[in-house]
């Protein structure tokens, strides 16, 4: 007796071959390494390629909805560890891996996609201080670029309010991790940049795992926050965690409410640095007031009565000092002209005929007083006179005589 | 004024003063009054501020 046949359609098969598939829980979610090849990207965004090693290949299909977090790029030739269930492509009769996540072998994938992205800004010159802007020293308003029920708008609104409370808040609440998170947040910012009122800008969020700040680490985000015309400063997760958005920014703070304390003075400072002024102020006015009271008391000691009999005491004693000098000066100068006179007068005496009429010479005139030198300037019975040492003689000419 | 401006008015002020010996003294007790004026404005703006946070109103966030 022949054996019962049952005939089976293909796809039955492939039907039942699916179901014994997918009734296996190990085979619904497996780790498989390989190398990836026949990479091709479909234009819906479903990225199809064979993983290999040196015996045997798989299909894996990589749809769209879990390729966008898929944050590296997939080539040819690299060796990578997928993970997904298995399952049957009936149209084809092949089975193959429906992906769920792609790492790359080595590096973890999101260090990669964070690398590739740093490198290729960086190139592009996105990071360069000359791009950076200054902060507002005194912000009226700062624009928030975060999530609205997150802890790190609490904290900057607590700082804000300890440190400067005169400064406004702009909240514009958006999505900060997961599916449309970066979108959200580029978005934001530029609704920021279109208002005129904002100083200045914050954006970011509190901690989380490298997944959950990673709307921080994508191009959209890196790229609103460089068109930004408003100063923004970047502040992502814990003093350690470093976003792509920190390196974009022109500031990057370690934590939301330490943004805070980047951008606003602190207002026990200026309490401070107004009391300064304030006694500075005073001050200055004092020493002024003083030196013209100073000045005003001079003046009048200066003006009092005291001082003028003082002043005119002064002038007397001046006058006798003078006086005296004067009386002093003149003295000595007849001192003088009467110590030349003596001696002139020595010096003419020793000159004197009278010395020699001492030695018995004498001087003979005429009566009109003309010196006798020649006998012939008299007459007989002329009357001469005749000069000795002590006296005088009177004469007349009785004979006349010429030596020749 | 704004606080900012009311701080860089308050500065020029103490440099005025600073520098003026040869400032007349009203001129000097004018600008002194107006620093002193200054100063406790300054201190009241911040004393006074109270922390105000406004939302942008979009639909689609």
């Amino acid at each position: 007796m022949a054996a019962t046949r049952t005939v089976r359609s293909v796809s039955e098969i492939t039907d039942l071959l699916k179901s014994l598939i997918e009734q296996q829980p190990h085979l619904q979610n497996v780790w498989v390494q390989g190398q990836v090849s026949n990479y091709n990207k479909s234009a819906a965004g479903h990225i199809y390629f064979t993983l290999k090693d040196e015996k045997s290949q798989i299909r894996c299909a990589l749809f769209r909805s879990s390729a966008v977090r898929v944050r590296f790029s997939l080539r040819d030739g690299e060796e990578v560890l997928v993970q997904g269930k298995i399952g049957i492509y009936a149209v084809r009769g092949e089975y193959q891996i429906t992906v769920n996540n792609v790492e790359p072998i080595g590096i973890g994938a999101l260090q990669r996609a964070f690398e590739e992205l740093k490198q290729q800004l960086a190139d592009e010159g996105l990071f360069d201080a000359h791009y950076k802007k200054p902060l507002p020293a005194y912000p009226k308003k700062i624009g928030v670029v975060t999530s609205a029920t997150g802890a790190a708008f609490q904290d900057i609104c607590q700082q804000l309010r300890k440190r400067y409370p005169l400064a406004k808040v702009l909240l514009h609440p958006t999505l900060v991790q997961g599916e449309g998170a970066a979108e959200g947040i580029a978005q934001a910012l530029q609704v920021m940049n279109q208002r005129d009122d904002i100083d200045v800008l914050i954006v970011g969020r509190g901690g989380g795992s490298i997944e959950d700040l990673w709307a921080f680490n994508e191009e959209l985000v890196a790229r609103a926050i460089f068109a930004s015309t408003i100063p923004i400063v970047s502040a992502v997760g814990h003093e350690t965690d470093f976003t792509i958005s920190d390196m974009v920014a022109d500031h990057r703070a370690p934590t939301p409410s330490a943004a805070i304390e980047h951008i606003v003075p602190d207002q026990e400072e200026l309490f401070a640095q107004l009391e300064g002024y304030d006694a500075w102020l005073r001050r200055i006015i004092n020493d002024q007031l003083d030196a013209q009271k100073t000045r005003l008391q001079d003046l009048e000691t200066r003006l009092a009565p005291t001082r003028r009999k003082d002043a005119i005491y002064q002038l007397h004693q001046t006058v006798d000092a003078l006086d005296a000098a004067c009386r002093t000066a003149v003295e000595r100068r007849l001192n003088d002209s009467e110590r030349d006179l003596r001696t002139l007068a020595q010096r003419l005496n020793a000159l004197s005929p009278l010395a020699t009429l001492e030695r018995g010479y004498s001087i003979s005139r005429k009566t009109d007083g003309e010196v006798l030198t020649s006998a012939e300037q008299v007459s007989i019975d002329d009357r001469v006179e005749i000069q000795l040492a002590d006296g005088h003689l009177a004469c007349r000419v009785e004979e006349l005589s010429s030596e020749e | 004024m704004t606080f900012e401006e009311k701080l860089k008015k308050l500065t020029q002020i103490v440099e005025q003063l600073e520098a003026g010996n040869e400032l007349p003294l009203e001129d000097s007790l004018k600008l002194f009054e107006e620093g002193i004026g200054l100063i406790s404005s300054c201190r009241k703006m911040l004393e006074n501020a109270e922390q105000r946070v406004e939302t942008v109103l979009e639909t689609d966030f």
